[in-house]
Formats: structure tokens, C-alpha cells, sequence
């Protein structure tokens, strides 16, 4: 677990997140400043609007009032009432004026000031002065305006007009409007503010409230008056707002002056206009939350959303990240996918384009490096054997693990014949094919033509050709000329059975390699076959030397390779030795030239001193063979084929197994032929004797196992000349199919260990002798051999039967092991084994079905 | 017609429209809905009942031998008392009916010549044909009597009242159960020596009296017939004798 930090998808969220966040709070705390400035502006402005408007209406009513004034003084009763200055008739035609005019107060003046005749509210009696003394020479004046003033205990806004008296005199109608509480209302109507209305000395005169709680507080503050307004006062030059505060809320306040244009009196007063902030408050307040609340939303929606993106960012990376990791640890099978079309999908999309081309390039990287290990090994094979058949099988089976195919085999041109021959084939069921098979083969054709042929079976959808290899029924095969410096030798073919095998030109380029391997591996196995024969024509001409000196042994040599070389096929040694033990036995006697030809021709017997010349023909031989630098260890063989296996013979003495295991058999074949065959001073035993002589001998003078197989090889070659000379139609003797049937068993079980091991054979062992015993069947297998342990009355048909049911029980356990094609190739081998008329009896016998 | 459902149209006289909103606001059915158009005087009442304009025409004098033809129905309320006030700057007593007399003849100009301030008389009247002069010629002034040009004529009983209450020195003549209703600031005066009240027009003393009643159709419905008839219950004559008018006897 990283760091939270480290994360690609928290180091884009974390920024963005912050970056919001100090947005919101910058965004919200400039809106919240700039909403409490425009409420407050508002509310400023509304006052303003109310003082202008209270301004406006209060121009209205003076308007009116010097309306009705002029009016009422140009009414002709008045005017008339006014020339007979009869207070009675004046009094009346007010009153009958007013009752129109509705004012509050009506009066007739004269040219003192006095109230001549009056009605209204202000109850004046005649003969007051309610403007003040006569000093007040502006009374008669026809006056534009209205005046603010003071009469008695009100305060009224009164319009003056002149009116004609009697005898030239001036009188004045004063017509007013009381300044009260209503009247405030009137001018203020509507504005939903507070209104004062203030003498010049700043005392209230009249207040209109609002039917609100808090409207009444203000207007008792404007009443009072409340500092606030004495502060309104003196901000109206500025035209200030001031704040006045109460228990039931906060006011903004506003003041200005009334005052008439050419007012004579100059007289004065003060508006005040208050505005309640609590709805402004409460928009700033909602408003504020409002912001707050979005601001809060649009940073959740902003986390949101960042996190998809950053989701969207980095999971395909994180993805990308965990593929590459899979691709660097050695997965090519790494994919990723997304959905959509951007720059990440393409850079899926070439991930993914490039891990199949690393696939592919690993893989072919892979089978490259298979192909070449194979190659090596094959090499190797090629360089550790001699052997034809071995060389071939090795290749044929390296071929096949890098084609990846069950099916592979040589054929090779015969030097003499000219025919091709099929020299090792794997894979295939028929253990032989037959020449017609050969010669209907596409190797015939690639021997002929030197080229490689390839064919594939036909694809899905295509005609289906037909084709198969008529010699391992492969349906796709491929076959490359073994090509040496003398011509087309042969060639090599490997195929499959699978119709979905496709044989590429890649593959020709590598088979042809392996070919030319073989086809050098072949040469040399040619050329150190030349050498061979070349060596052996040496040797016999050194043999042919040796006979030559002493004539009463002419043909010796010859004779005792050949009984020699018999041994060593019975003994199973290994090809090389073979060759090595006939080389020996031909050179054995080679030390004679340097015995005195008086010794060696003496007839009788030797006396102790040419004995012991005689003796030293072994070590003068070895000396003799030393300097030649045979492939082979002759030397040694030659120089002990004189010692006993109880160590009494000479030149060392060796004993057992110090004596190498050539010499040994070359000690019993010499032994033999000198027993045998006649000189001049005897005539030479018979078999019978020899053979007795050699097991008389036996442990002492002779290897036991080299004197068994010797005369196991002497009872088959008489065996076999004994059926030469007898015709082979005739069936084969009770003992003779026993024979034949336990060399085919044991034939049998030679190839089967050979493949499976010790291991399985012992099981297959236990296996079998369970089964004989369960079927009452007289046979029994021990260390590999079969052996008869039954009563010998039976018939000859029931002793078939019984072998027949027994190689059935064989076969059907190799087969489960192994097999079924195997089964009747180790019964072939084992048949091939056997010596000529063997092999005919075992045909005849059929005991395979 | 009037539908049923419909608003009760009400007017007429200015002088007995006051007692009709008081039965009206004392009347406990809700049902019904009484409407009070602009004042008519007691033949525009009158005439409006018999078009079919009005419902209730309110009727301050007696019905004419014309407007008895109309074929309505006449229903008596109450008895108003007509009383000769003073601006309270006034502040006698009283005055016989000969001192009325001389007042509106003209005879007088001050009311220092009568035993008051020195204040100049400012004559308050009415028209002719208003219920109030016509009562007053009947019971004070007599039918010959020449007024006074200085005295103006107001037109409605409101416009005398708001006069006497805003004009130093005048005299007028208005409704008694208004004033007392209303508790209108004025100085009213004993005529003759007596006083002005419910008491003294019920026991007959107080002689200036003008019936207020109301005209409404024959068929005028159930919901009229039925106000009309709690109107002149005892408990309606309770509720005015209280608001200063005196019962229909």
C-alpha cells in the first residue's frame, strides 16, 4: 500500500479538491460582502425614494392648497361679504366655503393680522393673530407657496391670498393644512417607511408609523426624538443613512429639509424617513445561505466529478501499470481493454498490439531456442555413434520433437541396387512398408527431383485432395534429399496425422539443416566403415603373414575370429568390441614371427625352454601391434589371450576379471580351434570332446559365461546346419516350438525392458506370472526369461493352445503398458532375432494373432 | 326587485340613516346584508323605494298626501328630537323661542346682546324643504318667518354639524339622537327651558321632535318584514332610547 499521496488518482483529486474549495470560499465571501453592499444600497435608496416621494407629495398638497385658496378668494360672495365687512356674513360664507374646500382651517385676516371671521379645526377666535404681529408686512402678500408655520398649538402648512376689503383695505385668507400624524400619513402614503415631520428646531411635529410592532418603536425613537435623528440632522448636507437600533429591530434613517422656494418667512423644516432592515436582513441572511448552500453543493458536485475524472485517469493506468508489471515478469497473455475512443484506449489498444508482438516474438524466440537445443543435442547424437541405425533413429526423433509431429522416417538409396530403402521410421503402424510403398513415397520424387516437397491437407472449405504419405500415412509431411558431394542419397520425411499441421518454408530451412547434418553424419559413418574394412584387410593380410610361416595352421586366424566374433554376438557386446574381438582374433597369433620357425614347426612335444619361447608370443605380438594405432584396444587382447581365469596363465597371470573381457572369449575360441583341428602330429577332437574339455576346463582355464556362450553358440549352429540339410516344411517337434516360443518371449521381453526399464518389466513380470498361474498355464518368467516348468504329457495341439493363450496374456499386458502398435513391433524384432529356421517355425507356429 | 340573497339597499334621509345603522349593526340575522348608499334626503328615500332602487328608504318627516299614494309601507321608528346648539365657545344656557326667532330674523349680531361672549352670531340654516327646517318653522320659527340673509344654508345635516363644531360664535339646528349618538362637541340649549333628551320628548315636554321611520314596498319579503319587525321590538327600542332616540311612543 502506497502512500495516500502517491496515488496519480488522489494527486488529481487533492488539488482539484483544494482549488474549489478556496474558490467557494473566495466566491462566497465576495458575494456575501457584495450582497450586505447592495441590500444596504437598497435599503439607502429606498429611503431616499421615500423622502423624495414624501418631498413630492407634500409639494402636492401645497399645490392643492394654493389651488382651493385662490379658489375660495375669488368667490364672489366672499368677495362681496368682504366689502361689507359684515363678520356675520363673512363667518357664514366660510363656513359655506369650507364645506367645499373640506381644509382644516379657514380665516379671514385683516390688515393687522387679526382673525376677522374663521372656521376649522384651530377654533380662532376674532381679533387673535395667529401669524404673529403687524410686523409681518408679508401677510398681504400674494404668496407662489405655501409656508410652514406655527399657529397656536398646531403646526400647519398655510397658503395666504389676498382679498379685497372695504374701503381699499387688504384682508388675507389663510387656508390650512394642519401638520399632523394624518396629514404625514397622506404625503407618506404607501412607502411602507416611518415618516417625521420636524420644526425647524428639530422638535417632532408629526410622525406616521406602520401597523407593525417594530413600526411603532421606530416612530416612539422618531418622536422622542432618538439621537439617531438628531444624527440624520446633521448627515443631511452629506446625505447620510444612519442606523438607529431599537429592541425590535434596526432602522436605517434619513433626513432632509423642507423648504419652499421664495418662502418670505424662510421658514423651515425636517423630514425624516425610516426604513425598517429586517425584510433587507432577511434577504441578506436567506441570500447568504443561499450561497453558502450552493457554494456546498457545487464543491460536493466538483469532488464528485473530479473523482470521476481522476477515476477515469488513473484506473486505466493502474490497469495499464498491473499489465506491463505481467509483461515484465514474463506474461505476454497481459491485456487491457476500455471502452470508448481516446488517447487512453489507443494507448490500450498499442499495449496490447505490442504485448501480441512480444508474444509472438517470444514464441518464435522460444522455438528458435528449442530448434537450436534440439540441433545441439542432435549434433551431439550425430559425433557419439557410428551406428547407421542408431544415428538415424536419434535424428528422426529430434526431428520430430521440433516439428511438433508423430511421424518421421529415412529412406536411403542402396549403393548397389540403386533402390530406396526405408532405413528407420518412427511413429508409423506398419512396422515395414513394402517397396511398393517406397517407391509410391514422395521421398522417390524428392530423391529423384533433389528437392524438398511439402504437402499440407486442405484447409477448411477447400477440395479435399486426398493426399497421404503411402509410407507413414501422413496427411501433412514434409520431405527434404539428404544431399552429399556424390549426389542425392536418400531423404527425410516427417509428418502428422493432424489435418489442421501445416508444414511452413520456415520449417523446410530447418529440416534441410538437420539434412545436411545427417547427410555428413552418414559420410562419416561411411568413411570410418571404408576405414574399417581397410583396417580389417591389414589385419588378415598380417594373419594371412602369420599362416603363411607356419602352414599346419593355415586358416586358424579365420577360424578363430570366426568362433570368436559367434561368441561375441552371443554375448551381446557392443558392435565396436565385436570388431575389436575380430581384429584380435585375427592378429592373435602374430608374436609367432618372432618364434624360431624350429619351435614352431617342431612335431612333438616342446621341451621347457622352447616352451617358454613359445610363451612369449603373446607379449611379442602386443609389441608388435603397439605402434599401430588401431581405433581399437587390440593390443591387450592379444598380449593376455593366454591367461587362465584362475590366474595360472601367462605373461601377467591375470586372474577373474583382471583379464580384459576380449581376451577371455579370445582364450575359448583359440582353445576350441586348436582342439578341433587336426595337425600334423594329431588329429584334431571331436565337438563332442572339445565341448567337454571346454566345461572340464571351465572356472579354471576358461570364463565360465564366455564358455556358455560358446556353447550355446555351437548347439545353434549345429542346430541350424542340422535344419539346413532337413527340409523346413515339416512341423516343427514339440521341444523345437517350445524353443521357439520361449526365444520369442524372451525376445519380446528384451525389447519391452529395453523401452520401459527395469522397473516396469518387473512389474510386468509379476503381472504376467499371476496371470499364468490363474490360467493354469505351465510357464513361469525369471529374470526376464520364460521358463517351461510343465509336465511334458501333453498333446501337441494342447501345448499350442498353451502358448498361444500365454503370448496372448503377453501381448495383452505389453499393450496396456504400452501400446498396441508396440506389441507387434517387439514380437517382429524378436521373430527377426531369431536364427533362420527358427524364424520360419515361429511363422508356422503363429502364436501372434 | 330585489332577489333573495341580494344586499338590502338602504337610503334616504341623512337625519334617520344614523338610527338605521344602529338597528342594522344591532340586528342579530346575518343573513341579511345592508347596504347604505349616499344620502337622498327623506323623498329621494321616498322615490327610490317606489322605482325599485332601494329597499329600505329611510324617512325623516311625514309622507306627503302625494307620496301616501305611492302605496308603500310606512313603518315608524322612532322620534327624533330636533336641537338648537351652540359652538361650545357659546356658552349660555338656553334660549326661548323668540330669541330663536330674533337670532334667524337677523335681530341680533353679537352674542353679547344676549347674555354671552363677545363673539359675533354666525347663522347656521338649512333649506326649506329639509325635514329639520320644516320641523323647526313647525315648532319655532312659524311658518312666515323671514330669515336673515347672514345666515347660510347648508345642505346636508353633517355639513350644520361640522359648522357648529369648527366656527367660533355660530348657531345650528341638527338631530338629537345624532348628537347624543355621536357625542358631538357642541353646546346644546334648552328652548324654551327645557332640556333637550330621550326622557323629555318621551314624556312630551320637549316638543321639537320629527318622526324618523321608513318606507318599504308592500311585498318587500320576508327578510325586510322581519327586520321591520324587530326594529320596532322592545329590545330595538331599548338599543336607540340608549343611542339618545326617543321610541316611536
Amino acid at each position: 500500500m502506497r502512500p495516500f499521496g502517491r496515488h496519480l488518482h488522489n494527486q488529481i483529486i487533492v488539488p482539484l479538491v483544494v482549488a474549489s474549495v478556496v474558490v467557494a470560499i473566495v466566491a462566497m465571501a465576495i458575494a456575501v460582502a457584495l450582497v450586505g453592499r447592495i441590500i444596504q444600497s437598497w435599503i439607502d435608496q429606498s429611503v431616499e425614494a421615500v423622502i423624495a416621494n414624501t418631498h413630492s407629495r407634500l409639494e402636492e398638497a401645497s399645490t392643492d392648497l394654493l389651488r382651493s385658496i385662490k379658489m375660495a378668494a375669488e368667490d364672489s360672495r366672499l368677495v362681496e361679504a368682504a366689502q361689507s365687512r359684515d363678520v356675520q356674513t363673512l363667518s357664514g360664507i366660510l363656513v359655506l366655503l369650507n364645506q367645499s374646500i373640506e381644509a382644516d382651517n379657514l380665516m379671514l385676516l385683516d390688515e393687522d393680522g387679526a382673525v376677522i371671521a374663521a372656521t376649522g379645526r384651530l377654533q380662532l377666535m376674532p381679533g387673535v393673530l395667529p401669524l404673529g404681529g403687524t410686523d409681518r408686512d408679508w401677510v398681504v402678500l400674494s404668496m407662489s407657496h405655501p409656508i410652514l408655520i406655527r399657529m397656536g398649538q398646531s403646526y400647519t402648512l398655510t397658503a395666504l391670498e389676498p382679498v379685497k376689503g372695504p374701503d381699499g383695505r387688504t384682508y388675507t385668507l389663510a387656508l390650512s393644512a394642519i401638520v399632523d400624524d394624518e396629514f404625514v400619513r397622506r404625503i407618506s402614503e404607501g412607502s411602507g417607511a416611518i415618516v417625521g415631520v420636524y420644526d425647524n428646531a428639530g422638535h417632532s411635529v408629526a410622525v406616521r408609523t406602520t401597523n407593525t410592532p417594530e413600526g411603532s418603536v421606530a416612530a416612539a425613537a422618531l418622536r422622542r426624538p432618538d439621537p439617531a435623528v438628531t444624527e440624520a440632522f446633521a448627515g443631511i448636507d452629506e446625505g447620510t443613512t444612519v442606523p438607529l437600533a431599537t429592541a425590535d429591530g434596526t432602522f436605517r434613517l434619513k433626513a432632509d429639509r423642507i423648504s419652499f422656494k421664495d418662502d418670505p418667512t424662510g421658514s423651515m423644516a425636517y423630514l425624516v424617513a425610516a426604513l425598517p432592515t429586517t425584510v433587507a436582513e432577511q434577504t441578506r441572511r436567506t441570500t447568504t445561505n443561499l450561497i453558502f448552500m450552493w457554494s456546498a453543493l457545487a464543491v460536493l458536485i466538483l469532488l464528485g466529478l473530479n473523482w470521476w475524472v481522476a477515476r477515469r485517469v488513473s484506473e486505466p493506468l493502474v490497469q495499464l501499470s498491473d499489465s506491463v508489471g505481467r509483461v515484465a515478469e514474463g506474461d505476454f497473455t497481459a491485456k487491457v481493454s476500455f471502452h470508448g475512443t481516446n488517447e487512453i484506449t489507443r494507448l490500450a489498444d498499442n499495449f496490447n498490439t505490442m504485448t501480441d508482438s512480444l508474444r509472438e516474438r517470444s514464441e518464435s524466440l522460444t522455438k528458435k531456442v528449442l530448434e537450436l537445443a534440439t540441433l545441439y543435442e542432435m549434433s551431439r547424437a550425430l559425433g557419439s555413434t557410428l551406428d547407421l541405425e542408431t544415428l538415424l533413429d536419434s535424428v528422426l526423433d529430434s526431428a520430430m520433437r521440433i516439428f511438433n509431429v508423430e511421424l518421421g522416417y529415412v529412406t536411403l538409396r542402396d549403393r548397389e541396387s540403386g533402390q530406396l530403402a526405408v532405413r528407420s521410421l518412427r511413429g508409423s503402424l506398419a512396422a515395414r512398408p513394402d517397396e511398393a510403398a517406397v517407391r509410391a513415397s514422395m521421398s522417390e520424387w524428392v530423391v529423384r527431383e533433389g528437392r524438398p516437397l511439402i504437402f499440407n491437407p486442405p484447409r477448411a472449405g477447400e477440395e479435399p485432395n486426398g493426399r497421404v504419405d503411402s509410407v507413414s500415412g501422413a496427411l501433412a509431411a514434409l520431405c527434404v534429399p539428404l544431399v552429399s558431394n556424390d549426389g542425392t542419397i536418400g531423404a527425410i520425411t516427417v509428418g502428422s496425422r493432424d489435418a489442421q499441421h501445416r508444414f511452413t518454408s520456415d520449417d523446410v530451412r530447418l529440416l534441410a539443416t538437420i539434412a545436411n547434418h545427417v547427410t555428413i553424419a552418414i559420410g562419416n559413418i561411411e568413411l570410418f566403415s571404408t576405414l574399417q574394412d581397410a583396417y580389417l584387410a591389414t589385419v588378415r593380410a598380417l594373419a594371412a603373414a602369420v599362416d603363411a610361416k607356419d602352414p599346419y595352421t593355415r586358416g586358424h586366424s579365420d577360424r578363430v575370429a570366426r568362433y570368436a566374433v559367434s561368441i561375441g554376438e552371443s554375448m551381446a557386446l557392443a558392435p565396436e568390441q565385436r570388431t575389436a574381438l575380430e581384429m584380435a582374433a585375427y592378429l592373435h597369433d602374430i608374436g609367432k614371427i618372432g618364434i624360431s620357425e624350429e619351435i614352431l614347426l617342431k612335431p612333438g612335444k616342446l621341451s621347457d625352454e622352447e616352451m617358454g619361447q613359445m610363451r612369449h608370443h603373446p607379449l611379442i605380438g602386443a609389441n608388435i601391434l603397439k605402434p599401430i594405432a588401431f581405433p581399437w584396444p587390440i593390443a591387450p587382447v592379444v598380449r593376455h589371450h593366454h591367461e587362465h581365469f584362475d590366474g595360472r596363465g601367462y605373461p601377467a597371470g591375470l586372474k577373474g576379471e583382471e583379464i580384459p573381457l576380449l581376451a577371455r572369449v579370445l582364450t575359448v575360441a583359440d582353445a576350441y580351434e586348436a582342439m578341433v583341428s587336426d595337425r600334423p602330429y594329431r588329429r584334431g577332437r571331436s565337438e563332442e570332446d572339445a565341448i567337454l574339455e571346454l566345461r572340464r576346463c571351465s572356472g579354471t582355464h576358461f570364463d565360465p559365461r564366455v564358455v556358455d556362450a560358446f556353447i550355446h553358440v555351437i548347439a545353434e549352429s549345429a542346430e541350424t546346419a542340422s535344419l539346413t540339410v532337413t527340409p523346413h516344411t515339416d512341423a516343427p517337434g514339440p521341444e523345437e516350438a517350445s524353443a521357439v516360443f520361449v526365444a520369442v518371449c524372451d525376445g519380446m521381453f528384451s525389447s519391452f525392458r529395453r523401452l520401459g526399464g527395469p522397473r516396469l518389466a518387473a512389474n510386468l513380470e509379476q503381472d504376467i506370472n499371476a496371470t499364468f498361474a490363474e490360467q493354469g498355464l505351465p510357464y513361469a518368467l525369471t529374470a526376464g526369461h520364460l521358463v517351461h516348468d510343465g509336465d511334458a504329457d501333453v498333446s501337441d495341439i494342447e501345448q499350442l493352445e498353451q502358448m498361444r493363450r500365454a503370448m496372448a496374456a503377453i501381448a495383452e499386458f505389453i499393450e496396456r503398458t504400452s501400446g498396441a502398435s508396440l506389441v507387434s513391433h517387439f514380437y517382429v524384432e524378436a521373430v527377426e532375432a531369431l536364427p533362420e529356421r527358427m524364424r520360419r517355425q515361429a511363422d508356422h507356429l503363429g502364436l501372434l494373432h | 326587485m330585489r332577489k333573495p340573497g341580494e344586499p338590502v339597499r338602504v337610503s334616504g334621509s341623512g337625519t334617520c340613516l344614523p338610527l338605521l345603522r344602529i338597528l342594522t349593526a344591532g340586528y342579530s340575522d346575518t343573513t341579511a346584508d345592508f347596504v347604505y348608499l349616499p344620502g337622498l334626503h327623506s323623498g329621494g328615500g321616498i322615490k327610490g323605494v317606489a322605482n325599485g332602487d332601494l329597499e329600505i328608504g329611510a324617512v325623516s318627516r311625514q309622507l306627503t298626501a302625494e307620496e301616501a299614494k305611492l302605496g308603500l309601507r310606512y313603518t315608524l321608528l322612532s322620534r327624533d328630537g330636533l336641537v338648537i346648539a351652540t359652538h361650545p365657545s357659546v356658552p349660555i344656557e338656553g334660549l326661548t323661542s323668540q330669541q330663536v326667532r330674533d337670532i334667524y330674523q337677523g335681530k341680533y349680531a353679537n352674542w353679547r346682546e344676549l347674555g354671552g361672549p363677545d363673539l359675533p352670531i354666525t347663522i347656521l340654516d338649512r333649506n326649506e324643504d329639509e325635514s329639520a327646517k320644516i320641523i323647526l318653522r313647525e315648532y319655532v320659527l312659524g311658518k312666515d318667518l323671514k330669515i336673515t340673509p347672514k345666515a347660510v344654508n347648508l345642505y346636508y345635516e353633517p355639513d350644520m354639524i361640522e359648522g357648529l363644531q369648527s366656527t367660533v360664535g355660530a348657531i345650528g339646528y341638527f338631530s338629537l339622537g345624532y348628537g347624543i349618538s355621536q357625542e358631538i362637541p357642541v353646546n346644546m340649549l334648552k328652548l324654551d327651558g327645557v332640556a333637550p333628551s330621550v326622557a323629555a320628548i318621551e314624556d312630551g315636554t320637549y316638543k321639537v321632535i320629527r318622526p324618523l321611520g321608513v318606507v318599504t314596498a308592500e311585498d318587500a319579503g320576508e327578510q325586510i318584514d322581519e327586520f321591520l319587525a324587530w326594529a320596532t321590538s322592545a329590545k330595538a327600542v331599548e338599543l336607540i332610547k340608549s343611542r339618545g332616540f326617543a321610541p316611536a311612543k
